[in-house]
């Protein structure tokens, strides 16, 4: 008999949950395919270290943006090689379970069920990120108290609160850690002159990107072509110059979360300040974020102990319990 | 009606197989009402996300913790 699978398709990395055995995939979302002939040349890693350095007949992109489906027989391709490594065959289709943003559109949420039907699950139901990121993220949901999480994702940010096992209130925008990397990208370009790719972008973030000043504040040595010259060219750049370039961006996640706060009912309110906000996602590891939310609030913040993992161990809490639980999927409540 | 007896049989058969399949089908529809029926469900749903039924979910974090703690 199959085993049901949990899907947590983000923006950067997907992540796969099988029932009993746990995460079993863990690898960036991005698929390598030849286009002269469609054939899938590379996934995961593998395809993520191509990104950029491609010949022309291949291309290697990541079929989500935002969160949402821009390239549907791509992911359909990506979601059918997944299904394929758990095991799943013409004989043992399981029901797949897959986490999206909630600022999904209705045609989003098609898009997303066709794919993983068509890739062959018996069932396909869809489940809200923030929702399973706090099952995985181990708070007490199901109790009466305000629970508040903020799911930074590669293209979306996420707050929710969380009580009595649904959602109270949420808000969701789509700007995420990738908007980040564009943002440092577009500022080397204009006030450096120099031409970068997403991955640098991407190791600059992670080397000295921050949200807030912090003590282990450095410069990092960057390589990249010259715009007027054409030749390769490095250049230095500062914590404090990145952290302006990041700005807008790092307001808008900040922003998102204050309008959730706006929104919450009263009652739970009082929680937060005593139990704090809680961060998940690959952009909580942003360094300094956590600092720059509880100073703008005024609200404690906490780190969940596995950020890029509780959104897929969340759903696969939910795969688990799959009869107990499905009323909190996104089809079941239409 | 020695001939009609075989065609009543097998409609009397039809008549009994179709009630009790509707009334299978009714008997089924009542139990999956009940199932997700209010309170019932309500309490099954928090149970499922309760600390206890969550063990799983701790011990997984906690052995990713330890996997990247030796790392």
């Amino acid at each position: 008999m199959a085993r049901d699978l949990a899907i947590d398709l983000g923006t950067a990395n997907t992540l796969v949950y099988m029932e009993g055995r746990g995460i079993v995939i863990n690898e960036p979302s991005v698929i390598a395919v030849n286009k002269r002939t469609g054939e899938v040349l590379a996934t995961g890693q593998e395809a993520w270290s191509m990104i950029g350095r491609t010949p022309g007949y291949i291309v290697a992109v990541r079929p989500l943006r935002g969160g949402a489906i821009t390239d549907f027989e791509i992911t359909e391709k990506m979601i059918r090689l997944l299904l394929q490594r758990a095991g799943v065959s013409r004989f043992s289709r399981p029901k797949v379970l897959i986490c999206v943003p909630s600022a999904i559109t209705e045609v989003e949420r098609r898009a997303v069920t066709d794919a993983t039907r068509r890739a062959g699950a018996a069932d396909a139901q869809l489940l809200e990120q923030p929702m399973a990121a706090a099952i995985g993220a181990d708070l007490p949901i199901n109790e009466p108290v305000g629970n508040m999480v903020i799911d930074i994702g590669g293209g979306t940010t996420e707050t929710a609160v969380i009580s009595l096992g649904g959602i109270v209130a949420l808000e969701a925008v789509r700007v995420g850690s990738f908007d980040i990397d564009a943002a440092i990208q577009s500022h080397v370009r204009r006030e450096h002159g120099l031409a970068i790719g997403e991955r640098t972008a991407e190791e600059i973030k992670i080397s000295i990107g921050s949200a807030m000043a912090t003590a282990d504040d450095r410069d990092a040595e960057v390589r990249g072509r010259d715009l007027v010259s054409g030749l390769p060219k490095t250049v230095i750049l500062t914590a404090q110059e990145i952290r302006d370039a990041i700005e807008d961006v790092v307001a808008q996640m900040v922003a998102s979360v204050i309008r959730c706060l706006a929104v919450a009912p009263p009652e739970l309110s009082q929680d937060f300040l005593t139990r704090g906000m809680f961060l998940v996602g690959g952009g909580a590891l942003l360094r300094g974020l956590a600092q720059r939310i509880e100073r703008d609030t005024r609200v404690p913040v906490n780190m969940s102990d596995q950020p890029l993992e509780a959104v897929v161990l969340g759903a696969g809490h939910c795969v688990e319990n799959f009869s107990a639980l499905r009323g909190m999927f996104m089809d079941s409540r239409r | 009606m020695i001939a009609m007896a075989p065609l009543t049989i097998l409609f009397a058969a039809i008549s009994v197989v179709s009630a009790l399949t509707l009334a299978y089908l009714v008997w089924q529809e009542g139990q999956r009402v009940n199932k997700n029926n209010g309170m019932a469900a309500f309490h099954r749903h928090l149970d499922a996300l309760s600390d206890d039924s969550r063990a799983h979910v701790r011990q997984q974090l906690h052995d990713h913790s330890n996997k990247q703690g030796r790392r």
